[in-house]
């Protein structure tokens, strides 16, 4: 298998500047239009639907979606888009009906923590700030920015790593959610364009579905029919439901949350996330359908051989003419900064604005908050970037940060939004410091006791229980413990007595 | 096969087009704040 190389022309350079340039210069020329800690870490609480498509549909997809499903497409074609993208579009459908109602009966929460903190008390605060901030972490963005800009530059990956987070802290922590959510919206422009035009030129260029096909059945040597099936003709309904369990952590992302609370009306973000849903659907399919053509070109003898999660670099840099891969890689940068800052921003607001603020310093001077967010902002990066050279290619981190986030926030928050009757602090502690600690345990044990399986993508461990053999994944985690931390969320309701004998309508106030 | 080059058009096509349909959207945002503060400065 070939490292990806690609040729950059002076054009391609230029475009590439003019990229990073221009998000340092809406950092910088947000910096001086923030006063006041609401428009660094809420945008003011005006943004309005168009930039949010822009910026939830950028935030969410990162380098993982962008790398991870032309993989799949690579590997296993069309299953890519059915089993593993559709679940999350359901669970943005879900928030487009919930959101609206989470913005207007909380028009004071900041955050997702606020809700649980304001619901359960300090505990819980802390618990599901420490959960909000490891989900924040962007590991996966990391490696994915040091990937390409050891590519394109040449240089070390883990220079390339501290290049790119540098690019995305410098205006983050200078312009907060406002420069944050204007930079996704020209990243998203960018990432979104120059993927459709680019999948026209390489999907002609391989000689449309047919020459995909024959590509496809040189690469297989054999029958490519697997790779056009939905289910890849191996996937079981059991199977889906373990591999999109994790979709469930996009009820429960704290970018999202931030945005909700950002938008100017509950409307304008239930616009959002619906004119979202179908750009998600068309990046994915373009996405999936060039992991194809890579597969195809491959069989052709078009292209040598790549790594399986480099394939889109690989196609693309043998069709695209000069200029156009310039586009494409500032498009490539766009959608893994995107991610990057947006989860900076969320990290550092954990820590400042979740944990110290309630904690240390209730009465924080504004001035002071939005100064030690940016701190904040630093830290969440330095630990992000010190994540990869202390783990290095870690596989299934995301499964293990959404599974994290569902056992130990989901329940409790959709219970603090939408349950009318008593919720205890002792209900929430239990919940929440369950499903962290216990979900840490299990990963832990899986890490070190099991095994990677190459044939599922994931990690797995043998068990023997009263003489019947069985093997348990990763994914289980969520199967396991999270309905029993819905359990120990009603004990701890019903065990203790805060709240008993006041009326539901009292409560409510 | 028409089915799937027509998926790979459409994917393509929609990710090209509904983009401008958001930038649309803004600029018709930024264009009425635009109008709303010349009228009131009008009135002023």
């Amino acid at each position: 298998m070939d490292v990806v190389s690609i040729n950059l022309s002076l054009l391609d350079w230029l475009i590439i500047f003019c990229y990073i340039g221009l998000m340092i210069g809406i950092g910088l020329y947000i910096f001086k239009k923030v006063p006041g800690f609401d428009n660094f870490f809420s945008a003011g609480r005006a943004v309005t639907a168009p930039l949010l498509v822009a910026t939830l549909v950028s935030t969410f997809y990162g380098l993982d979606t962008l790398f991870g499903t032309a993989e799949i497409g690579f590997m296993e074609g069309i299953v890519a888009l059915v089993a593993y993208s559709i679940p999350f579009y359901i669970m943005f459908g879900i928030m487009a009906f919930l959101a609206p109602k989470i913005r207007d009966r909380n028009p004071n929460a900041r955050t997702m923590i606020d809700i649980l903190g304001d619901t359960y008390g300090k505990g819980t605060r802390l618990f599901s700030a420490v959960t909000s901030f490891f989900y924040s972490t962007n590991t996966m963005e990391m490696m994915g920015m040091g990937f390409v800009f050891s590519l394109i530059l040449g240089i070390p990956f883990e220079w390339g790593v501290i290049l790119g987070a540098a690019i995305a802290l410098i205006y983050t922590a200078l312009g907060g959610l406002l420069a944050d959510i204007l930079t996704d919206f020209v990243q998203f422009f960018l990432m979104v364009i120059t993927l459709g035009i680019a999948t026209l030129i390489a999907w002609n260029s391989v000689g449309g579905a047919s020459g995909v096909w024959s590509g496809l059945a040189l690469f297989n040597r054999g029958d490519p029919s697997a790779y056009f099936h939905p289910l890849g003709g191996y996937l079981t309904l059991g199977l889906i439901i373990v591999y999109s369990i994790t979709s469930l952590a996009a009820l429960a992302d704290p970018a999202f949350f931030q945005r909700i609370f950002a938008s100017a009306s509950g409307k304008e973000i239930r616009k959002g996330f619906l004119i979202g849903i179908p750009l998600w659907l068309a990046y994915d399919i373009c996405i999936v359908l060039m992991g194809m053509a890579a597969a195809a070109s491959v069989g052709l003898g078009i292209i040598p051989e790549p790594h399986a999660d480099q394939s889109l670099l690989a196609v693309m840099g043998h069709f695209l003419p000069s200029g156009l891969i310039g586009l494409f890689i500032a498009g490539v940068m766009a959608a893994s900064m995107s991610t990057a800052d947006s989860y900076f921003l969320v990290g550092g607001g954990n820590l400042v604005y979740d944990i110290y603020r309630p904690v240390f310093r209730p009465k924080i001077e504004e001035k002071k908050l939005t100064r030690y967010v940016k701190y904040g902002i630093i830290i969440s990066a330095a630990v992000s970037i010190g994540l990869v050279f202390v783990f290095g290619r870690i596989m299934g981190v995301w499964v293990f940060q959404a599974t994290l986030l569902i056992n130990s926030v989901l329940f409790p928050m959709y219970m603090a939004l939408f349950y009318r009757g008593r919720k205890t602090k002792l209900a929430g502690l239990l919940s929440t410091g369950f499903g962290l600690i216990a979900t840490v345990v299990y990963y832990i044990l899986i890490s070190t006791l099991g095994y990677f399986s190459t044939e599922y993508g994931t990690y797995m461990l043998d068990l023997n229980l009263f003489g019947t053999p069985f093997t348990i994944w990763q994914e289980y985690a969520v199967f396991f413990i999270f309905p029993i931390g819905v359990i120990l969320w009603f004990i701890g309701n019903w065990v203790s007595k805060e709240g008993r004998g006041v009326s539901k309508e009292r409560r409510a106030k | 096969m028409i089915g799937w080059d027509i998926l790979a058009y459409v994917g393509a096509i929609a990710g090209i087009v509904a983009p401008l349909f958001v930038l649309y959207l803004y600029l018709k945002e930024v264009t009425k704040r635009f109008r709303g503060m010349g009228k009131e400065a009008k009135k002023e």
